[in-house]
């Protein structure tokens, strides 16, 4: 992802340099050219950018070929157009509105600067999106059925709830559970953690503001609530919300009605609010951090998350699930082996299935494609444990060899053929013996290292993921 | 202060080069490392083992918030500071979601990280 690096085409050049000049000057990277055949594509990813300003177009084929590069990746960065594209809107391009966004000229900076800050939310919004599983909590334990049977019975009632539970238990999917079960599915879902947002600015992103109301207000804004209108707000981490906006959040519950940061109209509203939190209100409330008044409010239905540890069964069937999750979104992919498996069930899992998601993600990262043995695992996944046998390996390397053939069958032989199904079952035995240090490997074969690596090159091992190698240094 | 160590990724060479000018003169902070993108950021912070991660949010291949979750899933993890161009609600939001310690405005970068660096450096357990 990048977010400071802003593509600009225009074949009027004395235009384009002028927008690149004003990208240079908000600390950003333009980079201006007049036509797309400029751009040497295999080297990019659409994502290179964070958006792309277009404007005058001369070589319509060059334009065509970008244009359906940058189509061919769903998370593709929007298109700023230029005034002489306002009126052909986004059909001319078969672009989603939500991707074409007029800019004028001369430009005015605060309308860029907010379709930059917008442009980049998107994309974290989508790769977070993409991210995130659908359909509700994966599992079958008998804790995760209970934990369905809840979803179900109060999603299509329009009652508050609030989710409880440990960190990275899933209360995020939870709530999207609900709301997609409900009769506000085809309204919006709002999402905010109310903990990761300073407290002096969490009134105004909950409930809007108008312009001028404070320094930096330049432009009046809709706060979450309005932007949920007809739909569901999920208020994460409930219990980290200062005292003051406590009271403010407890009056839109009991009205449905709130105003704006610096504004005098109250404005009604109609959404579902789930509120979620690690963290024990009734203990807030006994210190004096969480109002009893306001607890009540929101645990109309309340619905406590398990945590990992305690249905360690499901293990399993949440590693496929994320590993398919991954594929999905093109984030790479990864198998475990039994053994590492085993292994880590019986680690207490303190950050419970958010843990797991991040450990598979990384090990997508760093075995793509590959095969993760219980030894590959970090660390603390280990300790304490040991190590089953991983024969199966072994085994799996052996069946591979080809027999060995020191007579000449009747049928005759692909003598070519033969021999390099020896030299490649070799060398995956010396790669595996050598945890992928080419060099090591090369050692075991009595080769160069730059000749084993002409021939993983040649057999193409190693690139197809069924091997993890090693740079030697 | 104790001695902290810190690994610096951005895809910048002037923004690195900019930052370890300003890092030099500082006696208690050791850039122990530099990176240009997620990926070696997370195989630098693997081997070096820094006390902290200042994390840039936006990078080729791969970018920080993706890196600072992979990161945060390493044994002992370090204390990872995301620094973005946009200094808003929701993106302070995606950087704590991914599991950032902290988040600054890449416009005010050194008023903003040094104290945090400082407090960092004030404190047990993160040399």
């Amino acid at each position: 992802m990048s977010e400071s690096r802003v593509l600009v085409i225009d074949a009027d050049r004395g235009r384009g340099e002028r927008i690149g000049t004003i990208l240079d000057f908000m600390d950003l990277t333009p980079r201006v050219v007049t036509d797309a055949d400029e751009l040497h594509l295999s080297r990019h990813d659409p994502q290179d950018w964070l958006a792309v300003v277009l404007g005058e177009v001369t070589d319509v084929k060059s334009w065509k070929a970008f244009l359906d590069w940058l189509k061919r990746d769903p998370l593709h960065p929007p298109i700023l157009a230029l005034p002489e594209h306002h009126l052909d809107g986004p059909q001319a391009f078969g672009l989603h509105d939500a991707n074409f966004w007029p800019l004028d000229y001369p430009i005015k900076q605060p309308q860029l600067v907010e379709h930059l800050r917008r442009a980049s939310i998107k994309k974290m919004e989508d790769i977070a999106d993409a991210g995130v599983p659908r359909g509700g909590p994966t599992g079958s334990s008998a804790s995760v059925q209970k934990l369905r049977r809840m979803v179900e019975q109060v999603a299509s009632f329009d009652t508050t709830v609030l989710i409880l539970g440990e960190s990275g238990t899933g209360k995020e999917v939870c709530a999207r559970a609900i709301y997609e079960r409900s009769a506000r599915r085809n309204g919006p879902f709002v999402a905010v953690n109310c903990g990761a947002i300073p407290a002096e600015l969490l009134e105004s992103e909950l409930f809007g503001h108008e312009k001028g109301s404070f320094t930096g207000a330049i432009t009046a804004r809709k706060g979450r609530f309005e932007l949920a209108e007809g739909g569901t707000l999920f208020l994460d981490e409930i219990g980290d919300m200062s005292m003051p906006m406590q009271v403010k959040l407890l009056r839109v519950l009991q009205e449905r009605s709130f105003e704006r940061v610096g504004g005098s109209d109250t404005i009604r509203c109609n959404v579902r609010v789930i509120a979620a939190t690690h963290r024990n209100l009734e203990e807030a409330i006994v210190k004096g951090s969480f109002r009893e008044d306001l607890f009540y409010r929101l645990n109309v239905f309340p619905i406590e998350m398990p945590s990992l540890r305690d249905r360690r069964e499901d293990l399993p069937e949440l590693v496929a699930a994320l590993t398919k999750q991954l594929e999905k979104s093109g984030r790479g992919s990864v198998r475990l082996s039994p053994e590492a498996l085993q292994v880590l069930q019986a680690y207490p899992w303190p950050g419970n299935v958010r843990e797991l998601s991040n450990l598979i993600e990384r090990l997508a990262v760093l075995h793509p494609g590959g095969l993760v043995r219980a030894r590959d695992l970090p660390a603390r996944y280990r300790d304490g444990v040991e190590l089953p046998e991983e024969n199966e390996l072994d085994a799996a390397i052996a069946n591979e060899s080809p027999s060995s053939v020191d007579t000449l069958p009747a049928e005759g032989i692909d003598l070519k053929d033969h021999i390099a199904r020896i030299e490649m079952s070799l060398i995956r035995a010396a790669l595996e013996r050598a945890d992928g240090v080419v060099a090591h490997a090369a050692q075991l074969l009595g080769l160069r290292r730059t000749t084993l690596v002409e021939k993983l090159r040649k057999y193409g091992l190693g690139r197809d993921g069924d091997l993890n190698l090693t740079p030697d240094s | 202060m104790n001695r902290l160590t810190v690994l610096l990724v951005d895809d910048h060479d002037g923004f690195l080069n900019a930052a370890m000018r300003h890092f030099r003169n500082v006696g208690w902070l050791e850039v122990v490392g530099r990176a240009m993108n997620g990926l070696e950021a997370i195989s630098q912070t693997e081997q070096l083992k820094p006390a902290v991660v200042l994390m840039d949010l936006a990078m080729p291949e791969m970018g920080g918030l993706q890196a600072t979750r992979l990161i945060k899933a390493q044994t002992a993890p370090p204390y990872i500071v995301i620094a973005s161009h946009f200094d808003d609600a929701e993106h302070r939001e995606h950087a704590a979601r991914a599991g950032a310690d902290a988040f600054i405005s890449k416009l005010n970068y050194v008023q903003e990280v040094m104290p945090i660096l400082a407090r960092l450096a004030g404190e047990r357990g993160h040399v």
